[in-house]
């Protein structure tokens, strides 16, 4: 949303990147996952030896954490926009039915609940055309080019921002892991492309149906979002309190699910790292150790949401500092996925590999470029 | 305090100002609802209030002086403005959009 408020359409083309990124490596690894039946994390430490996936579980952690702690606070901040009851008092009750939600609900019924109803931010993409935008320069805002309206170092802080946001590495650990626990073999592999086509796809035409809210009504009247309450004031323009509701309800769930899988996302690494049994369709005795890695996580962000740090910035930092971790996230991928003792013949073929590659060269640039901006634009504010 | 972070305040401001502006003419058009209108608001006084507390106890170069005292008087009208779109009634709010409006526009 501030990409479209400070630079209107003209980032809309980042969106398709990081979108096409993220289907490139989250399809390598359902592959990965369904011919060797292992997840992400599990690889990072096999290929990387000991310190290194260490260090890498540690840099995912921090992540994790922050991005779990934020979005804890985003369904605090959203349930008290809907019922007007204090935030502190939102914030336990948002953890703890988060927490009841993960252990009570099979798999299938989380993605469906949160998944069903955070399609209610395609609110947002009826609004984007309620609201009338400049459909041209909507069409040339998927051309990259130069830039209006802000310095190059901000646009340049907003590329790698949501490059960051549409690659972060919760995203496949909990993909692959997801794969795993659902059994995927060489049948799957159909499902796998269209999955992580569809599932992200939406994910960016989400992106792009913001970016076009804030571009049309936000830039012009100088708004800058800074709160999780500006973007609902699109949908509530478009469409009156009804909008607002979706929005809201939407934002309530999409966060609200992103949570759990972030948190999820954690407990998985922290299990296969260290070899236990893990997995949400095991009983939590079984995986008692993976089940208390979880709940640790779901503490420790709720701990951190009470300091009163604003979520919404957590969540800007949480990003920037996702993108320094993404090459050890995306390198181990790349290369289990064209190891033939893995994959046998299911190795990337010649266009996974050209695009694997580009993508990689490209994650590097920008986990060398991110902290620099960000403390050269003060995180995006010039 | 610098040029670039009174216009830095300044902006931020003006931000404030418009999104309360925005707030209080779907408020006023009966197309929020009370409770968002009241905690969202609030959240926006909020943060008007912290950039005028910081202003307040600044100082700067004599040739900035007037630009500080006067996004310093305006922080304090958008602050207290938008602590009232909180709790105004419908027939207010549009009253309260015109003001916040001109505010933003002033401190563009």
């Amino acid at each position: 949303m501030q990409a479209g408020a400070t630079f209107r359409y003209q980032l809309l083309w980042v969106v398709v990147i990081g979108v096409a990124g993220i289907v490139v490596y989250s399809e390598m690894c359902g592959r990965v996952a369904a011919v060797a039946k292992r997840p992400v994390f599990d690889l990072v430490r096999e290929r990387t030896g000991f310190s290194a996936g260490l260090a890498t579980l540690a840099a995912s952690q921090v992540v994790n954490l922050m991005t779990c702690a934020a979005e804890v606070g985003g369904v605090a901040i959203c349930l008290q926009l809907l019922s007007g009851l204090p935030y502190r008092l939102l914030i336990p009750l948002a953890v703890v039915g988060l927490a009841v939600a993960s252990w009570v609900l099979p798999f299938e019924w989380i993605e469906r609940v949160f998944g069903y109803l955070g399609l209610c931010l395609l609110v947002f993409a009826v609004a984007a055309i309620k609201l009338q935008p400049d459909w041209g320069s909507v069409a040339h805002g998927f051309v990259p080019g130069s830039h209006t309206g802000g310095s190059l170092s901000v646009y340049l802080y907003f590329v790698v921002g949501l490059l960051g946001a549409a690659m972060t590495p919760y995203e496949v650990y909990f993909y692959s892991s997801g794969a795993v626990e659902d059994g995927w073999g060489l049948k799957e592999l159909g499902l796998n492309k269209v999955t992580s086509m569809i599932g992200y796809g939406l994910g960016g035409f989400l992106s792009f149906a913001l970016m076009i809210v804030a571009g049309t009504l936000f830039l012009p009247l100088g708004i800058d979002p800074q709160f999780l309450g500006t973007p609902p004031l699109g949908a509530e323009e478009a469409f009156g309190q009804v909008g607002l509701l979706l929005a809201l309800v939407g934002i309530l769930f999409a966060v609200g699910g992103a949570a759990i899988e972030t948190c999820f996302s954690g407990a998985y690494n922290t299990a296969q790292f260290f070899g236990w049994r893990w997995g949400k369709r095991e009983r939590p005795a079984a995986a008692s150790r993976f089940t208390l890695a979880w709940v640790i996580i779901f503490t420790l962000a709720f701990l951190v949401v009470m300091t009163g740090y604003d979520p919404v910035k957590l969540t800007e930092y949480s990003v920037i500092f996702s993108v320094v971790a993404l090459p050890l996230t995306y390198l181990p991928i790349l290369l289990v996925a064209n190891d033939r003792t893995y994959m046998g013949s299911k190795v990337n073929g010649k266009l996974a590999n050209v695009l694997g590659v580009l993508y990689f060269i490209l994650i590097l640039a920008i986990a060398v470029a991110a902290i620099p901006l960000m403390l050269i634009t003060h995180g995006g504010q010039g | 305090m610098s040029a670039k972070a009174l216009t830095q305040k300044s902006t931020s401001l003006e931000s404030l100002a418009a999104e309360g502006a925005l707030l209080a003419r779907h408020a006023g058009a009966g197309k929020s609802t009370h409770v968002f209108t009241r905690v969202h608001s609030g959240y926006l006084h909020e943060a008007a209030s912290k950039e005028a507390s910081s202003l307040r106890t600044a100082t700067t170069e004599p040739a900035l002086e007037l630009k500080l005292q006067r996004v310093t008087s305006l922080a304090g009208k958008v602050g207290a403005d938008l602590k009232r779109v909180g709790h105004a009634s419908k027939a207010e709010q549009p009253r309260l959009a015109r003001e916040l409006e001109a505010a933003a526009k002033e401190l563009k």
